[in-house]
């Protein structure tokens, strides 16, 4: 075994992103790691590459015990990480990149043209076309992630570590990584590779493990395994039991969006063609793994992203109008991260009460900016919201992040919208506070308000969805029935699986590949 | 509420205190007395005709201030005051010396005109940051430079007045210049100037606009947190504009009491580096319309009993080694007052969960408020 790992724990807080892993790495293998967001895929590379240290557990490199104390010491026992997001200096050229911190020659004198011929040939050897002078700014995601890995080559890594390394890649170029991957295993290194898409893990790799909720809960290879018993093991969901509706969703349609896609030129749009509907007092759940077109909807149905392709509010074509116009029509939003951008944690809560709202009365007197308006407002929304630990004055940033999402819940909510676009709603929040939001979001779709949810978390999305849409690579892959789906076709779904027409040209259709 | 008063007061007390502490090193190691030099400046400094020299010297302090802090609130550092106010104050000149008005009508134009100038100065460096994603520092710095040029060959070229020897504008006659406010009579030169209104006004209404309007408050948010500015439907760029055209506005009207009131022309007596007493004057105040008036007419006390050193044989200089420590120790000050506030306000939370011992913890104390 080229890298074992045993009993591996580690834990943020009262949090537990690991929880006793042990992972065996045969040289010479490809090795996946499956599971959703924040099931503890990447915490667990980290503390193989030394970024982090685990609480408890052993690592041992080749037979050989190791603690590593940064990544420094993991790179010296032959470990390199190729990170999803790059870290490269956009100013340098690639060979100066690759050979930063690790320069040939004296302290005082870079040998230039060694490293030079030292970074093109080993991009040579590997069948990397890239130009080793050229400026990292001029390259595209392909060519910076072929850095990042000439980067772990260059420093004699045995163990390669790629955190999903396809996510930012179109397919042609996913396929020149895995034939890349496959000569670094022919010449005895070990690639692990972290993917939550199900088709590449059981194209390429050799081994597979599964980790859910910082547990393995499956290891076992592509000839053992297929992609539906995968997605049954990486997302499991108890069922919860929903608590049936008495008033029926309305008809009329109170968001609309119609082809919107939003992305570069020239690279994959990170939304896709997406068209949907949102009737009133209805809720229409979005599912999908992060990072599969979720924050650009939400973006572009704010008005912050540009896009393609047409919103509408009820009757009104609102595409060309300004956020600030679209909230006046009865938009309202919860964030995706409420410390972002849907509070200022160093103003009082008097002021975030008005933050979005300060266009308008009370907050709004004339010109003037209604101190007694605005902490009215936060008033009401502590009491009726129960918001506990702070007064109007008080700052944001004392309150508890359970808190903070209630006060961000009530003033969007209490100012009674048409339209919500709700992004991960109890996010961090304690069971408590999660079914005081859930009891204010279902009252109000009672009232007629029309929710978009956008949600990670599957319990919350069957619980409160009357359609679900799952998003895959920026595209509507199907609509399913939340009270009939089970957990398994909705994970296929997520992954990939099913609903993905196999290369990126063809529309998939939402109808035909609904449940 | 006393507590928050004692606070702010603390600050500049304490950044003063620093600054004297400083100066006082200076002199000694100088070789000098330092308490005979506090003696011979405060007694100078308290003469009538100093106190009104103060008072009109403080006026473009506290301009500069407040074209300084107009930027800060949105989280902007406006270093191009300087030359934002030379090319105003010439435009201010001229339009003084030639519009053909009376008074109550020319003054309020011209003092408009130097705002508009003033703010089309800042527009640059606003447009280039917004559009370029350019530092506001480094081009309005840059812009200082170029107002220099611009203002020496317009004054060369175009607004001349007369030939040879004079390298001034046109003189401002009494139907331009700012009439005096208050001539105290209790001496030689104690005439109080009209810009002392002004600056009032200035203070006003920047109190308003920034702390009392909903564009204040979004000016706030756009500063604290772009990314929840533009959730909210606050274009974070357009605030980035609209703070600057204010600070240049500001701005433009800090050279006109030298121009409107003592050398009635643009010439080269004009001062040109107003703008780091100014931003010594808001750290000092920090950003507060009140707090900024007082912190300018320190430094404008200090700047004017400095003076009588000379006669005295003790380096003038004093001056400017406490304007400078000045801008270190009002950053010092306020930082170790504010340690000191949140060691108060721990020692205060402490306290009060002993006295009531294992019940629950007071709502005041945040954070121990279980999550629900």
């Amino acid at each position: 075994m080229l890298v074992r790992l045993t009993g591996i724990v580690k834990r943020f807080g009262t949090f537990v992103a690991n929880d006793h892993i042990d992972l065996a790495v045969r040289a010479g293998t490809v090795h996946a790691i499956v599971g959703e967001n924040g099931a503890g895929k990447s915490t667990l590379m980290k503390i193989l590459a030394g970024e982090e240290h685990p609480d408890e557990g052993t690592i041992e490199i080749a037979g050989a015990p190791h603690s590593f104390r940064s990544p420094r010491d993991a790179q010296q026992a032959g470990i390199g990480m190729v990170h999803q997001h790059f870290l490269l200096a956009d100013a340098l050229r690639v060979w100066e990149n690759v050979v930063l911190a690790d320069e040939p020659g004296t302290a005082l004198r870079l040998d230039s043209a060694a490293a030079r011929r030292r970074v093109g040939e080993i991009a040579a050897a590997n069948g990397f076309p890239v130009d080793v002078d050229a400026v990292v700014r001029d390259l595209g995601v392909g060519g910076r992630q072929r850095v990042e890995i000439l980067k772990v080559l260059y420093r004699d890594a045995r163990v390669i570590i790629l955190d999903e390394p396809t996510a930012v890649l179109v397919p042609s170029e996913a396929q020149s990584l895995f034939a890349a991957m496959r000569r670094f295993t022919e010449a005895g290194a070990a690639v692990i590779f972290i993917s939550h898409k199900l088709d590449e893990v059981l194209d390429f790799a050799d081994d597979i493990t599964v980790i859910r909720a910082g547990a393995v809960v499956g290891r076992t290879t592509p000839a053992e395994s297929s992609a539906p018993a995968l997605a049954a093991l990486m997302v499991k969901v108890a069922m919860p039991s929903v608590a049936p509706r008495e008033v029926a969703p309305g008809t009329a349609v109170v968001l609309s969006a119609a082809g919107v896609t939003v992305g570069d030129a020239g690279e994959v749009p990170a939304l896709d063609d997406v068209s949907l509907e949102v009737h009133s007092g209805e809720i229409v759940g979005v599912a999908g793994v992060e990072g599969n077109g979720q924050s650009e909807l939400l973006m572009a149905l704010l008005g912050r992203a540009k896009h393609s392709g047409t919103i509408s509010m009820g009757d009104a074509d609102i595409t060309d109008l300004s956020t600030e116009a679209r909230r006046e029509r009865g938009m309202a939003y919860i964030p995706e991260d409420r410390h972002r951008d849907g509070v200022v944690l160093s103003m009082p809560l008097r002021e975030n009460a008005a933050l979005g709202y300060h266009a308008r009365p009370p907050v709004k007197r004339g010109p003037w900016f209604s101190r007694a308006g605005a902490a009215g407002v936060a008033r009401t929304i502590i009491s009726r919201f129960d918001v506990r630990g702070g007064d109007p004055s008080t700052l944001a940033s004392a309150l508890s992040g359970g808190n903070q999402q209630k006060f961000i819940v009530g003033r969007e909510l209490g100012s009674h919208p048409k339209v919500l676009i709700a992004a991960h709603p109890t996010r961090g929040v304690d069971i408590g506070a999660q079914s005081a939001v859930w009891n204010e979001l279902t009252a109000a779709r009672d009232e007629g308000l029309g929710t978009l949810l956008i949600s990670a978390d599957l319990d919350e999305l069957l619980a409160l969805s009357d359609r679900l849409l799952v998003f895959y690579r920026g595209r509507v892959v199907g609509e399913l029935d939340p009270k009939t789906v089970d957990a398994q076709v909705l994970g296929e779904y997520m992954t990939g699986v099913r609903g993905q027409a196999p290369d990126a040209g063809s529309r998939p259709d939402p109808e035909g590949a609904a449940a | 509420m006393i507590r928050r008063i004692a606070v702010a007061l603390a600050g500049p007390i304490v950044s003063v205190l620093l600054a004297l502490l400083v100066t006082t090193l200076f002199l000694t190691f100088g070789g000098y007395s330092a308490a005979s030099a506090y003696e011979v400046m405060w007694n100078y400094g308290i003469e009538p005709a100093s106190l009104v020299s103060t008072v009109n010297n403080a006026v473009p302090l506290y301009l500069a201030g407040v074209a300084a802090a107009f930027a800060l609130r949105m989280g902007l550092f406006n270093i191009g005051v300087d030359g934002q106010y030379r090319v105003a104050a010439l435009a201010g000149a001229v339009v003084a010396a030639n519009l053909p008005l009376p008074l109550w009508l020319r003054l309020p134009i011209t003092l408009l005109v130097c705002c508009l100038v003033g703010a089309l100065w800042a527009l640059v460096p606003a447009l280039l940051k917004v559009y370029r994603g350019v530092s506001e520092v480094i081009t309005s710095i840059l812009m200082n430079a170029i107002a220099t040029t611009v203002v020496a060959i317009l004054l060369a070229h175009v607004f001349r007045s007369g030939s040879g020897q004079n390298t001034g504008t046109a003189i401002i006659g009494p139907d331009g210049a700012m009439p005096a406010l208050i001539d105290l009579g209790i001496g030689n030169r104690t005439t109080i100037s009209g810009f002392l209104v002004v600056a009032v006004v200035v203070g006003i209404l920047f109190y308003l606009i920034q702390y009392r309007t909903v564009f204040g408050f979004t000016l706030q948010v756009a500063a604290r947190s772009p990314e929840a500015a533009e959730s909210a439907g606050i274009k974070v760029n357009r605030r980035i504009i609209w703070a600057m055209l204010g600070s240049g506005a500001i701005a433009g009207l800090i050279g006109l009491p030298h121009v409107l009131g003592t050398a009635f022309r643009f010439d080269g007596t004009l001062p040109t580096d107003l703008m780091f007493t100014g931003l010594a004057a808001a750290l000092l105040g920090r950003s507060h319309p009140i707090g900024m008036a007082f912190g300018a007419l320190i430094l404008a006390f200090v700047e004017r009993s400095s003076q009588v050193l000379g006669l005295v044989q003790l380096p003038t200089e004093v001056g400017s080694v406490f304007m400078a420590v000045i801008l270190l120790s009002s950053a010092v000050g306020y930082w170790l007052t504010e340690r000191a506030d949140q060691r108060i306000a721990l020692w205060n939370a402490i306290r009060r969960r002993r006295s009531a011992g294992p019940t629950p913890p007071s709502p005041s104390t945040p954070g121990l408020e279980a999550a629900r």
